[in-house]
């Protein structure tokens, strides 16, 4: 059990950081950048390390003011005076909206600072002609990472102090795959060909924090044990994007269960051996296949490393949102639901090529030695479809993007979108279904 | 204008984290009921006993309990429109809760993309991007914590692998003409009438120049009287 104070303490300011995030998000769609630094950054300025903005009020505040305000008096004409003093020009900039999903919150021990990561898989639109803004020519979508560090101000609250974002995928909307040649090459621009680091950001230290807390009679425990279940899971998005599935189970699935399992579309897998050798090798496996095949289509390609080769490497971007968890009442066990939005890069016939594809996650937890663990997964896709291309719901039967296991076979029979069900509250795991 | 928290005694920090999570359970229980098609289980459960609850969208509001009954259980059950193997997800993204210093109400926002799959009139597939704002009063029942007054505001919808081009009257990108709106300006109200048809037709969204003023976002307050409400009455003030 937590410290009385520290306990309320450490529940008020991830609920706080969480709001200051999602405040961030809609200032930044608004351009409300001036107001947003008020609202949530740290009041002293120094403290201010935004990579790679260093400086934030020049580039983020009034590098954009100015860009908004030159649009909105060349499309005003003689109306300027009137109109700038009666108007908010500052949303005419750009839209650019980055959602938040899949949170890992790593509140220090003693509360005084909390880092945290986001998935970002959004889009940002230009209101202003080409010539004044530049940074994207049509609406594009974006799919980014956010790593953050909040520190508590002067005034108690919880405000934003290191920020840092990598991009992942950055694509016309929507007739375009950021796999495509015409994508990545980009010979009608300046910018040098987009360059993602998929080894940016450190993993948070995830095995130190306090856990548990499921059955606890103290709110901010219960609090505290959900964001420990959204940072798990935060955590496997983590590891899934950076090919590290091995680090993955090791790391967050249960030991000490027979039946720890894994199901999706094409069969379920049990036990933790088994799901070391095929889930855990899973994404190494993809990766293998895929710069074999790229050797075949693209060898200027082969053995470049991922900062040079973007959107011809294995991308596996699963972002969770929407959280339905329900923690048991015996503290023991917790069940979560949530939407998958993901964006897939995979060896095709002809090179790489690149899917959205929308789901469904029905997790199972499990305490082991008072950390959450991953004990069952059951992922269903609901939607996939080529990034570029119409809709083809015949494309989805014959799809296994993210199949698992060629080598063993699976448990369970292939089921193609099945139904993962709500979780509803209950009191021991035996009074429940398992997913 | 700098965020004014009202100053809460422990047991307030203490339940205020956990009031949020279950306003966020409330709406995802509503996105999930309503992607599977639940939809007297979706109002039974989730909306407020409350004869002012409110369903409001880009055309308008729904007010009242028969009337959103009507609209978002009835007609839904009886729709003959074949669903099939369609799909309408929606996602909740971005979560920002406020509640009030009371406990009494909650206000939340979420930026919620979606793709949505059926079949034109000549029986083509199509999906659809639907990327919307919600927005949402709650207020607490008896310890639970049940939907108020709902909106939900369309960013933008287009077809998937096709080009983004502005339409529908949600368009991302600026018409040639700008309009002038003065400060704090809503769109004019076309009508007002409370009942149970589609009452207030009103047009919020028809976004020429970057993201749309409304909804706003919640802000820290004390209790319910002293904020905004995403219901109606913001709309209706001046023309009762």
């Amino acid at each position: 059990m937590m410290d009385n104070k520290k306990g309320i303490n450490r529940a008020a300011a991830m609920h706080e950081i969480e709001n200051a995030m999602a405040r961030h998000c809609y200032h930044h769609a608004r351009g409300t950048h001036r107001d947003e630094l008020e609202d949530v950054w740290h009041s002293d300025s120094n403290l201010h390390n935004w990579s790679p903005q260093p400086n934030v009020m020049q580039s983020y505040v009034i590098n954009h003011e100015k860009n908004a305000q030159t649009g909105y008096v060349r499309r005003l004409g003689t109306h300027m005076k009137e109109a700038l003093a009666a108007h908010d020009y500052r949303n005419l900039e750009e839209i650019s909206v980055h959602t938040l999903a899949a949170p890992i919150l790593e509140m220090s021990e003693e509360n005084d600072f909390c880092k945290a990561i986001w998935y970002t898989p959004g889009y940002v639109s230009p209101a202003l002609p080409n010539d004044i803004y530049r940074f994207v020519k049509c609406p594009t979508w974006m799919w980014e990472r956010y790593a953050v560090t909040f520190r508590p101000d002067a005034d108690g609250h919880y405000k934003i102090t290191d920020f840092a974002n990598m991009m992942d995928l950055s694509v016309p909307m929507d007739s375009q795959c950021w796999t495509s040649k015409a994508t990545r090459l980009r010979k009608d621009d300046e910018k040098p060909p987009m360059q993602v680091d998929r080894d940016f950001f450190h993993a948070p230290a995830l095995a130190k924090r306090p856990s548990g807390f499921g059955c606890s009679e103290r709110l901010d425990e219960r609090f505290c044990a959900v964001k420990e279940l959204e940072a798990v899971i935060g955590m496997r998005t983590f590891y899934v994007g950076r090919r590290q599935q091995a680090e993955e189970v090791e790391t967050l699935w249960c030991k000490n269960e027979p039946d720890v399992r894994f199901s999706q579309e094409n069969g379920s897998f049990s036990g933790l051996e088994l799901l070391k050798s095929t889930y855990g090798v899973d994404e190494n496996r993809k990766r293998d296949a895929f710069d074999e095949r790229l050797a075949q289509v693209e060898p200027e390609n082969a053995g470049q490393p991922d900062t040079v080769r973007y959107g011809t490497e294995v991308l596996n971007y699963q972002t969770f949102s929407t959280p339905c968890i329900e923690l048991a009442g015996d503290g023991l066990t917790a069940k979560g639901l949530w939407n998958v939005t993901a964006a897939l890069t995979v060896a095709g016939g002809d090179g790489p090529v690149g899917f959205w594809a929308w789901g469904k996650c029905g997790v199972d937890f499990k305490l082991e030695d008072g950390t959450w663990k991953i004990w069952h997964m059951s992922v269903s896709t609901q939607y996939i479809s080529p990034a570029g291309q119409p809709y083809d719901p015949a494309i989805a039967e014959e799809l296994a993007p993210f199949g698992i296991g060629i080598e063993a076979q699976p448990d369970g029979p292939t089921v193609w979108g099945k139904d993962i069900p709500l979780p509803e509250p209950y009191e021991h795991f035996q009074n429940t279904f398992t997913y | 204008m700098t965020l004014q928290y009202p100053a809460l005694s422990d047991q307030q920090l203490r339940e205020h984290p956990w009031d949020a999570w279950q306003c966020q359970r409330t709406m995802a229980r509503l996105v999930f009921f309503r992607e599977k098609r639940m939809y007297r289980q979706c109002f039974d459960e989730l909306w407020s006993s409350r004869k002012d609850i409110s369903f409001g969208q880009n055309g308008g509001f729904w007010i009242g309990r028969a009337s959103i009954e009507k609209n978002l259980v009835q007609a839904l059950e009886n729709s003959s429109i074949p669903t099939g193997s369609s799909v309408a997800l929606q996602s909740l993204m971005s979560p920002l809760v406020e509640v009030a210093a009371d406990g009494a109400t909650a206000k939340g926002m979420w930026y919620c993309p979606g793709v949505r799959t059926g079949q034109t009139s000549g029986g083509q597939a199509r999906a659809m991007w639907f990327y919307a704002r919600f927005a949402a009063d709650f207020i607490k029942e008896s310890g639970i914590w049940r939907i108020w007054h709902l909106f939900c505001g369309g960013e933008f919808t287009f077809d998937v692998g096709r080009s983004y081009i502005p339409g529908n009257g949600m368009a991302l990108l600026p018409d040639a003409e700008l309009p002038m709106p003065g400060p704090g300006e809503m769109p004019i109200l076309l009508g007002a009438d409370y009942g149970d048809g589609y009452d207030l037709p009103v047009n919020l969204y028809g976004i020429t120049s970057g993201w749309s003023a409304y909804p706003p976002e919640p802000r820290p307050y004390e209790t319910f009287s002293e904020t905004f409400s995403y219901g109606a009455d913001p709309f209706m003030e001046g023309t009762k």
